[in-house]
């Protein structure tokens, strides 16, 4: 149905044409979910774009065919590929939310998905709405056709989106990243929705993916993709089970997968090259394929700061940071004329971090990890409850005193694009906690052993972020955190925007700076796998309560809350037949 | 539908209320106005007797009620408010409201007419450049819209006048003309002071269009469109005008609220007959009640039309409807 041959796309740069997808060639056929993974970066999107005609404009197709049941798409005029476009061919994005337009209904954005190819009335096109969304397991159609996309959650604009992708029975669906924004137990809903409906739509699905488990979990075959090529095409039992390429052996170890925790993730050497790539002229910032250890070079010894030196006074086995009884409530309206009502936030929450430990918090998105954070950084106040860190209660500190307790206290965010200043260098990004809080003589010397314990090149220093790639730029996070030695550190999804081969790096990373520098981790995430990975000790939420805790192994084992079973299945498995490879040096291009 | 309309009037609702509010803490403010400006109001009203007595000082000041305790004053100011009574002008006796009642339309009139100019120039030209970014059409545009908004409306005018009235001789270079009397001509003498006072306005309002536009055009959901198969046009039209449309909704109102008390270079220069050449001449003869009710009325528009804008974001873009405020 779909045929792809020797598709070449290239980007037009002031140096000439930059090949960028090279000799694509695979199939997809009716009925069929076909897998495509490859490291962010390696094609993946640029190629569905090409398919469907919608590349950017400094992007070209140089060479190849794409075929639709026999019509060749590269050589249609725009006009007839507009036409094709939603009627033979769809596509579903990554972020639903910001894929649909804000300003007009989920149902008005159907019926045109419907309308533009069909000659129906509006009233039957409406119809065909609803019931595409009974169709979805939507509880309640006709209230999601009439809302907006900022009033419903990301897996029912998700499930929006699906609904316009199918509405015209398309030969084709390309499924870009369909559930990389959704939690978990969405994102199993989403995917179980996707191929339930094409049983009867019966179109060729292209499911693109960084996600291995995913894969695992609905597709039929998989084609790998490493820097524009590809690199094996297989069944997707084949391919888990007998990988060819020592890159996919290298992508499925690794993944942090559920019941096995291993001291260090093996990575995928080459993967930061080809970040590196991406970022034009970065050539000169060589990141080691593995954070040295202990990397601080031989200077004479620093002088501790005054408050590491207390800490290792401090008996080790109290608490770090235990908290009791935290609550935060929010006063929420759900409509204009809905009563205002109070929403817990954070309800009785209680927990220890012991020392040098870390802990993962889990839970989906809304449950309230993130408010506890804030909670805990006093960025908000608490309604009651205590924060006692290193032996001093913070809720109700302020002033001098807060700020004074802050700065044992860092944290690292989700997005790496978006929480380093753009117009910073990285000299100035990880010097600023030390000037703000006039130790700003002290920069000369934190600074570069900084960057050298997060493995990056000093000439990394005088650069500007967006010339990193995004596991360049969560180092770089890390580093502007530990500059003032922090006890204790927040990692709010620290990893979860990253490609799992270096989210990997990022995660070896962490578990290396808390040798090295003592730290103690609040480690928030949604995703299990590696959670599981870093964590001792495992706290599960679920809105705004603390459900289960306690240690990772146990919880992974036994899970005794019916929340974490349903979380723990939710989570795509791959299973892992192969022992990982030595090392996957191996692989080097 | 109906969910949109509630929420609509409940924002309407709200808006009102801000905007009374407002209007409240003005007519507080210009009150004070007559206690803050340095020179007693009652000498200057004298002030054709060089050395006035003190019962007739005395009298004018009863007759002005300014014998009276404060806040008796302020209760009369605000009932005199409620009532569009804004007292009489200081030298012929006129009651202001009169003169408000001449000059307003008028400014109302080459306002309106600006920013219409502003609007049909400065719009499709930002659509352009955003289409055609980097293009020569792009260059252009932009080149014109800094031309326009560095230019000084004095220097404009009289370039318009040089060439369209003294060389061309399609239009009259000023004066005005009652719409009653003579319509033709009325929008004759419109053109000019409308295109000079538009013209700066229209660069911003494109260079304004062209940045919201941009930054639509490159929002994930117009991708989503194009792989609906959508047309471009009506992207353009239907998707990205709209979710383009509050930065320039609002830049047009900030325009039109300033116009309110803006125009007074043009309406020197065409000899247009408006408020704000009334307001100016006021202010340097002293005349407070006429200030008075000049800045009020001025700051009443304001609200009014700022209170449009907040109305017209709530009809573009659902996500503020349900804000609260």
């Amino acid at each position: 149905m779909l045929e792809v041959d020797n598709l070449c796309i290239a980007f037009e740069t002031k140096q000439g044409l930059r090949p960028t997808v090279k000799n694509m060639s695979f199939s997809v056929r009716p009925g069929e979910i076909v897998g495509l993974v490859g490291a962010s970066g390696s094609g993946k999107t640029l190629m569905s774009l090409g398919i469907m005609g919608l590349l950017p404009a400094n992007a070209k197709v140089t060479a190849g065919s794409v075929r639709i049941g026999g019509t060749d798409l590269l050589s249609l005029d725009a006009e007839s590929l507009r036409r094709m476009r939603g009627s033979r061919m769809s596509m579903v994005f990554q972020d639903p939310l910001s894929s649909l337009d804000p300003v007009f209904t989920c149902g008005d954005q159907i019926v045109d998905a419907i309308r533009l190819h069909e000659d129906v009335s509006r009233a039957e096109a409406y119809r065909r709405g609803v019931e595409l969304l009974r169709k979805e397991r939507i509880a309640d159609p006709v209230r999601c056709m009439k809302s907006y996309p900022h009033e419903l959650s990301g897996g029912q604009c998700q499930r929006v989106m699906i609904a316009m992708a199918v509405a015209c029975r398309p030969q084709v669906i390309i499924a870009d990243e369909p559930t990389t924004a959704l939690d978990v137990t969405v994102q199993k809903q989403v995917l179980d929705i996707l191929r339930d409906l094409n049983r009867e739509v019966g179109a060729a699905i292209l499911l693109i993916t960084h996600d291995l488990g995913v894969i695992y979990e609905v597709a039929d075959r998989v084609v790998v993709m490493y820097r524009g090529v590809k690199m094996e095409e297989a069944t997707t039992a084949e391919l888990f089970a007998a990988p060819k390429s020592d890159y996919t052996r290298a992508l499925i170890a690794a993944m942090p997968s559920l019941g096995e925790r291993r001291d260090r993730l093996p990575t995928v050497a080459s993967a930061l090259d080809t970040a590196d790539d991406e970022d034009a002229g970065s050539a000169a910032v060589h990141t080691e394929a593995r954070p040295r250890l202990y990397a601080v070079p031989a200077e004479p010894a620093e002088p501790e700061p005054r408050h590491d030196a207390a800490r290792r006074t401090a008996d080790t086995r109290s608490p770090l940071l235990s908290v009791r009884n935290l609550r935060k409530t929010y006063v929420v309206r759900d409509g204009a004329f809905s009563p205002s009502r109070a929403f817990r936030a954070v309800d009785d929450v209680s927990f220890d971090i012991p020392f040098r430990t870390t802990l993962g918090l889990v839970g989906e998105s809304g449950c309230g990890k993130s408010t506890l954070s804030r909670l805990i950084m006093r960025l908000t106040a608490c309604d009651s409850g205590s924060i006692v860190f290193n032996g001093q209660d913070l809720a109700g500190l302020s002033g001098p005193a807060l700020r004074q307790a802050r700065r044992d206290m860092a944290m690292v965010f989700q997005d790496p694009y978006g929480s380093l200043n753009p117009r910073q260098t990285v000299e100035e990004l990880i010097a600023e906690p030390l000037v703000v809080n006039g130790r700003a003589t002290e920069r000369a010397h934190v600074v570069p052993r900084m960057i050298d314990c997060v493995g990056l090149a000093r000439s990394a220093l005088g650069r500007y972020p967006h010339e990193f790639s995004g596991g360049q730029r969560q180092r770089i996070a890390i580093a502007r955190a530990l500059a003032l030695h922090p006890a204790l550190v927040i990692c709010d999804e620290a990893v979860s925007a990253l490609d799992v081969s270096v989210q990997a790096q990022v995660l070896n990373l962490l578990k290396d700076l808390q040798h090295e520098f003592d730290l103690t981790y609040l480690f928030i995430s949604h995703d299990l796998s590696v959670v599981e990975h870093v964590s001792d000790t495992i706290a599960v939420m679920q809105g705004g309560r603390i459900v289960e805790t306690g240690s990772a192994d146990a919880i992974f084992a036994a899970p005794t809350h019916d929340y974490t079973k349903t979380l723990l299945g939710a989570v795509p498995r791959a299973v892992r037949p192969i022992p990982p490879p030595p090392f996957t040096q191996a692989f080097q291009s | 539908m109906k969910g949109k309309l509630t929420s609509l009037s409940l924002l309407t609702a709200r808006k009102l209320f801000t905007a009374l509010v407002q209007l409240y803490v003005i007519a507080t403010l210009v009150f004070s106005l007559m206690y803050v400006m340095p020179g007693d109001p009652v000498r200057l009203l004298l002030g054709s007797d060089s050395n006035p007595s003190p019962e007739a000082i005395a009298a004018m000041r009863s007759k002005l009620g300014l014998d009276q305790p404060v806040l008796t004053q302020y209760a009369h100011w605000l009932r005199d408010m409620l009532h569009f009574d804004f007292g009489q002008s200081v030298f012929d006796g006129y009651p202001v409201i009169n003169y408000i009642r001449s000059g307003l339309p008028n400014t109302l009139e080459l306002a309106l007419a600006a920013i219409l100019v502003a609007i049909v120039i400065g719009v499709p030209l930002g659509i352009v450049s955003a289409l055609r970014r980097g293009t020569p059409i792009d260059a252009v545009s932009t080149s014109v819209s800094t031309v326009g908004m560095s230019v000084p409306v004095y220097i404009l005018g009289a370039l318009f006048v040089v060439l369209f009235s003294l060389h061309l001789h399609w239009l009259p270079s000023s004066g005005y003309m009652d719409f009653s009397r003579n319509p033709v001509e009325h929008f004759r003498r419109l053109v000019l002071p409308a295109f000079t006072l538009g013209f700066g306005l229209s660069a911003s309002i494109s260079r304004m269009t062209r940045s919201s536009m941009l930054d639509i055009l490159s929002r994930d959901f117009v991708r989503t469109l194009r792989a609906k198969g959508m047309s471009e046009r009506r992207i353009v039209w239907r998707h990205v005008l709209r979710n383009a449309a509050i930065p320039i909704v609002t830049i047009i109102g900030l325009q039109l609220g300033n116009l309110m008390g803006g125009t007074v270079l043009v309406e020197a220069m065409f000899n247009w007959p408006g408020l704000s050449t009334l307001l100016v001449d006021a202010v340097s003869k002293r005349n407070y009640p006429l200030v008075q009710g000049g800045i009020l009325t001025i700051a009443a528009l304001y609200i009014l039309i700022n209170l449009g804008v907040d109305l017209l974001y709530g009809l573009l873009d659902p996500r503020i409807r349900r804000k609260r405020t």
